[in-house]
């Protein structure tokens, strides 16, 4: 769940964890896991 | 909490920061070995040939730092997603690089081994195809900085040439082995050197790959046909 610019939140990506930590297909989730936001 | 994130964020980019310059620098020595090779099989320069073969030994020890630099970052700043991505590519390229070196290496022994045999041949393609080779290193690392996944797909296409510039080789020297099998010696000398540099091409070819994994995420090889060249039909 993210903040965008539409709403309060929204889902970015969904995925199992481990796509989703080591190949992520959004580039902002990957900023997310990586600690570059959030 | 978001301070703190920040903090690690910083000290992982520093960590991360000091593989990629230690991995560049692998690189540039990598071209400088493949370049002295060529210059000392050119001038049969068996001083420069020693260097060459004696430089291996700083290569091979960089390869093990950076190695170990990139397990101590895993271990303790957890690198996810893209960084660990990076990191795990920076892992096999500089094995790919230490790799080419040897190749590198192997070129300057063959020097050694010549002695004072002349050159069964003028050098035209064997330069060529370390120009290319040199080329293709320096790029798939420009693309690695710029997380470039374009570039290192149009990288490995050059891949073409060197096989190309390999298979004109072969047969050139295998026309003059049986025209003349008194030549073999000195033919194989040369096969062997142009061998080494197609094997260089092939692990340039392997960093493009893991500048693509790099950068995508996808995992693959970029030329997955073998080159012709290596049938001897």
């Amino acid at each position: 769940m993210m903040m965008d610019e539409a709403r309060a939140g929204g889902v970015i990506e969904f995925d199992v964890g481990e796509k989703i930590f080591t190949r992520p297909a959004n580039s902002r989730t990957d900023d997310y896991v990586t600690g570059r936001f959030g | 909490m978001t301070g703190e994130r920040h903090g690690t964020r910083s000290s992982l980019d520093r960590a991360l920061r000091a593989v990629e310059d230690d991995m560049l620098r692998m690189g540039e020595m990598v071209d400088g070995a493949i370049q002295e090779s060529l210059r000392a099989l050119a001038e049969r320069d068996r001083g420069l040939a020693q260097q060459v073969v004696d430089g291996d030994t700083r290569i091979n020890r960089l390869r093990f730092d950076i190695e170990e630099a990139c397990l101590a970052l895993m271990a303790t700043q957890q690198p996810a997603a893209g960084d660990l991505r990076t990191v795990v590519a920076t892992m096999n390229i500089v094995g790919d690089l230490e790799r080419m070196a040897d190749h590198a290496a192997g070129n300057a022994r063959i020097v050694l081994r010549m002695g004072d045999e002349p050159l069964l041949k003028p050098l035209i393609d064997i330069p060529r195809m370390a120009d290319v080779c040199r080329s293709m290193i320096r790029d798939s690392l420009q693309a690695f900085v710029r997380r470039d996944g374009e570039k290192a797909r149009q990288i490995a296409a050059m891949d073409d040439q060197i096989d190309g510039l390999y298979q004109q080789v072969f047969r050139e020297l295998l026309s003059f082995m049986v025209e003349d099998p008194k030549t073999t010696g000195r033919a194989l000398f040369l096969l062997f050197a142009a061998h080494n540099l197609e094997r260089i091409g092939d692990r340039a070819t392997n960093i493009a790959e893991r500048v693509l994994f790099m950068t995508s995420g996808v995992m693959r090889e970029l030329n997955p046909e073998p080159p012709q060249s290596h049938d001897l039909q």
